[in-house]
């Protein structure tokens, strides 16, 4: 009898693994963005990320050859050429991962998107912060054929 | 000793708590999957400060499909369509054209935040006019807004936090000074 209930829960168990086994990586461009203008960044720190992805994502810009610096909304600088925002989601399965990272590229006057990019990972695909930081911002400068 | 497994009375409780299980999933992945729908995005009334005589084409971007089992997303469609039906309510413009007009409306979707367990979505806007006979941009700005629903019930939240961010976004065009 017991065996028999068991095999009910594990199927309520595996609905949400199996409607969640997505991965996904897109980047859009706003028409008439030109992403190779863009040399200067300014990575605005999440408020509620305690992780420092902000620091990922302003050592990531570095490495690939940008001007990056980061910071609070309250101290952004003049002469950048975008500001870069996201949001990062985490999940827990046996230990915390990051299940999305969402990074848009910005106008720094009008706040305005140039250019947003998306990485979704579940469980089994997961990434290191590291890996899904540099997936999104290779997605989003190939829109432009940057990198 | 009597086995309480076979007793009716915890066989009843072992085939409500299932029952109720299997009810719970099949309700949060249909609340989960049910995308925002243009009709409920569509804004009827809005403070409207001037109506322009003139045509604008749309662009929208950053919508998509929403997945099986993934949160309620919108399409660029239902999302076209609600802009088309809001403007035409409100009258902002004076025609929506497929081909060549005054103005043209960029309204770009930068970021739906949600998540399972709370009831409030957190929607960003970008929306950007440009003249088009002088192809001068005369208005930009992104607009956040949220939605909060019943829980569970994220396509409501969604569809408020759009039509919110739809209404916003027209009576500030209609501030402008064409």
């Amino acid at each position: 009898m017991l065996k028999k209930y068991l095999y009910y829960w594990l199927f309520i168990l595996i609905i949400p693994f199996i409607s969640g086994c997505a991965n996904r990586a897109v980047a859009e461009l706003t028409p008439g963005t030109d992403l190779t203008k863009l040399q200067s960044f300014y990575v605005v720190k999440f408020a509620p990320d305690g992780r420092g992805v902000n620091v990922l994502i302003r050592d990531r810009l570095t490495e690939m050859g940008y001007s990056a610096n980061t910071g609070l909304d309250t101290n952004i600088p003049d002469d950048v050429d975008a500001v870069v925002t996201y949001e990062d989601k985490w999940m827990w399965d046996i230990t915390m991962y990051m299940i999305e990272l969402t990074i848009t590229m910005r106008d720094p006057k009008s706040s305005f998107p140039l250019a947003t990019g998306n990485s979704y990972h579940t469980s089994l695909t997961r990434l290191s912060p590291e890996e899904m930081v540099a997936e999104v911002l290779t997605s989003i400068f190939s829109q432009s054929g940057g990198e | 000793m009597v086995d309480l497994r076979q007793t009716g009375a915890i066989k009843g409780i072992y085939s409500l708590i299932v029952i109720s299980s299997l009810v719970f999933c099949v309700l949060l992945n249909a609340g989960c999957t049910t995308p925002a729908l243009s009709r409920d995005m569509t804004v009827n009334n809005a403070v409207i400060k001037k109506k322009f005589p003139y045509s604008v084409s749309l662009y929208v971007q950053g919508g998509r499909q929403s997945e099986v089992g993934e949160l309620p997303q919108i399409s660029d469609e239902e999302f076209k369509k609600a802009l088309v039906s809001s403007i035409t309510n409100t009258k902002v413009f004076a025609r929506i054209s497929e081909g060549p007009s005054d103005y043209y409306l960029e309204v770009i979707i930068i970021n739906i935040s949600q998540w399972l367990y709370q009831s409030g979505v957190h929607v960003e806007i970008g929306w950007r006019l440009t003249n088009k006979m002088s192809d001068e941009i005369v208005w930009q700005k992104s607009i956040k807004t949220s939605g909060e629903a019943a829980a569970l019930n994220k396509g409501d939240a969604l569809e408020a936090a759009i039509k919110e961010n739809i209404q916003r976004g027209l009576e500030q065009i209609s501030t402008l000074e064409l």
